[in-house]
């Protein structure tokens, strides 16, 4: 199995090194101390698995995961991190704890032998990020864009309102509009809901940029933003509206 | 409070118990020194002093809830004649109803002379007992409240301890804690002379955050060892990647700071640091005596102002309820923010807190 390490500290690479050069049936392929370079080796090597550990500089671990198009089997590295180790376990991904053994390195590795056999379900990571996010009682507070080779970090203060786009949604920021493959409903349940509210099937607004509400025919409103935008409230919407001011 | 005596059966026993002494000695005194006729002194002594002691049993609600002792020490002593007075005429009154009917229809003998020309004597015994119960309850209720004070001490020396538990925990972050202990694990493989090295700074490093926290403070030179000790245990983690500028001014080390301050805000600005970019990590330390208080800054650059270390906002809080409960003041700890530069300035005045 072809084989790269994402980890930022030094000591804990050359420790999967050690391990992964014991077995004849793994392949080094490359390694990264951080999360940009993470994708950056992902896209050019495909490896079939990823050591990640989760608190990195700039781009965590999950936020990294968020950007790859495809995902190969992952094995989390974390040292301490309850929240987490909950969200794993919820989603049956390996990790392991730091400091860890050979022998559960060795355990991790047969899980995934078996997982390559079977092929993973790749929705289980946004799953995943979304019962981390959960189990930690913290909200969303910025979101990764990949654009080309570069990568965007949005505060979420920065959003001033989302438009559901089929499978996709279409982020509208001060820095510009971008596509998020992501579901309105996950974001819904991920950002805070003191907020952004839905205020629509198709849109989700910040609560700080409204200017004003109009009616705009019988059961629908029309919400019109600091910015201009003129975007439109259900009946539904427009009552949860009501209830935060 | 609950009454004395209800509260259990060894207390109304003994209660009873005095009280039937008391009635012997009436009676011997009424038989042998009166010479009445004994069935007219057991008469006396059951009655009189079975009323006395079902009434006082009631004293004890009035003393409690009649008379107020806030009112000043005139107005209690009023108060208490006055009750003492209704009391001892309700007893005196009911002895002579009770006792000249027993004597009268069951007895066929009149000592309603006798009874009245002994009322004096028998008010004043009757005032007597009634100062010693008064005595008695200001004693309980005296006794009721050093032990109620004692306990809330024994309280506020458990909450005290277990603060100091809660700033251990806070010390050692596990995080920092479990990833140093991979890092001696990688090294055992790799360089075991560095492994060995790590493990003695990890135990320089954890038994002063264990064995200070009884300490409330400790000289600079101290605490700037203990930081150094942390920074070694960090730079094997971040490698040529964390960069520490120390401004020491001599005339400081030996000044006084509270222990286990210094460290996690470094802890603090190193993570800041590192989460927020990938590159070097500078942090500045610098002390100086301003006004004679020992005052540290501690800086940070760093790169993307939306990213936050989980931990440091709760980590700066505690550092400052820490200061606030110590020197009384909440405006020893400044955090400035400006140009991709975090600075926290600590003033640590030298006086000892004069709260404590």
């Amino acid at each position: 199995m072809k084989v790269i390490i994402i980890d930022d500290e030094h000591p804990a690479r050359e420790l999967l090194k050690n391990f992964i050069a014991r077995r004849n049936d793994m392949e080094l392929l490359a390694e990264a101390e951080d999360g940009f370079k993470g994708v950056k080796l992902t896209m050019e090597y495909q490896p079939d698995v990823i050591f990640l550990d989760i608190q990195m500089p700039k781009l965590n671990g999950f936020e990294m995961l968020e950007l790859l198009p495809s995902h190969p089997i992952i094995i989390f590295t974390t040292a301490f991190d309850a929240f987490a180790i909950k969200a794993f376990e919820m989603h049956a991904v390996d990790y392991l704890l730091k400091p860890f053994s050979y022998e559960r390195f060795n355990l991790a590795i047969e899980r995934a032998i078996e997982r390559n056999k079977t092929h993973q379900d790749e929705n289980q990571m946004t799953e995943l990020a979304d019962s981390y996010l959960q189990k930690s009682h913290q909200h969303l507070d910025r979101v990764i864009i990949k654009k080309g080779d570069k990568i965007i970090i949005i505060p979420v203060e920065h959003i001033i309102y989302l438009e559901a786009e089929d499978d996709y949604v279409m982020m509208y920021t001060q820095e510009g509009r971008f596509l998020k493959e992501k579901t309105m409903k996950s974001f819904e349940d991920q950002l805070d809901p003191t907020q952004f509210i839905r205020i629509h099937r198709s849109f989700i607004v910040n609560i700080q940029q409204i200017e004003s509400i109009q009616l705009y025919e019988k059961e629908s409103y029309l919400c019109i933003l600091k910015t201009g935008d003129k975007i439109k409230a259900s009946k539904a919407g427009y009552k949860r509206l009501k209830e935060m001011f | 409070m609950q009454h004395p005596l209800f509260k259990n059966q060894k207390n109304i026993l003994a209660y009873t118990i005095v009280w039937v002494l008391i009635s012997g000695i009436h009676l011997l005194f009424l038989s042998q020194i009166s010479k009445l006729p004994f069935q007219i002194a057991i008469s006396d002594s059951l009655v009189s002093n079975g009323l006395f002691y079902l009434l006082s049993l009631g004293l004890w609600y009035v003393l409690q809830y009649g008379i107020d002792n806030r009112q000043g020490l005139s107005t209690t002593i009023i108060e208490l004649l006055i009750s003492a007075s209704v009391f001892i005429s309700l007893w005196l009154l009911m002895i002579y109803v009770i006792l000249s009917f027993i004597t009268n229809s069951l007895l066929q003998t009149n000592v309603d002379a006798f009874i009245r020309s002994s009322l004096p004597l028998r008010a004043s015994i009757g005032l007597l007992f009634f100062g010693l119960i008064v005595l008695i309850y200001y004693l309980i209720v005296y006794y009721e409240n050093l032990r109620q004070k004692t306990q809330q001490q024994t309280e506020l020396n458990l909450l005290l301890q277990e603060s100091r538990l809660n700033v251990l925990r806070s010390q050692i972050n596990p995080h920092f804690l479990f990833n140093s202990l991979n890092s001696v694990s990688s090294l055992t493989l790799s360089h075991p002379e560095k492994a060995h090295e790590l493990v003695i700074k990890l135990s320089d490093f954890l038994r002063y955050s264990l064995h200070k926290t009884d300490e409330k403070f400790n000289n600079l030179e101290q605490e700037l060892l203990h930081t150094h000790q942390y920074i070694d245990i960090e730079k094997v983690r971040f490698g040529d990647r964390l960069i520490i500028e120390k401004d020491i001014a001599k005339e400081t080390l030996q000044m006084k700071i509270p222990v286990l301050l210094l460290q996690p805000l470094l802890e603090n600005a190193i993570k800041h640091g590192v989460y927020s970019s990938l590159n070097n990590v500078n942090v500045q330390l610098k002390t100086s005596i301003v006004n004679n208080n020992l005052v540290i800054e501690i800086s940070n650059y760093f790169e993307d102002s939306h990213v936050k270390p989980p931990g440091t906002a709760t980590g700066l809080a505690n550092i400052r309820s820490r200061l606030q409960l110590i020197y009384q003041n909440d405006s020893l700890m400044k955090i400035e923010q400006a140009n991709q530069l975090f600075c926290v300035t600590l003033t640590i005045p030298q006086h000892e807190s004069n709260h404590h």
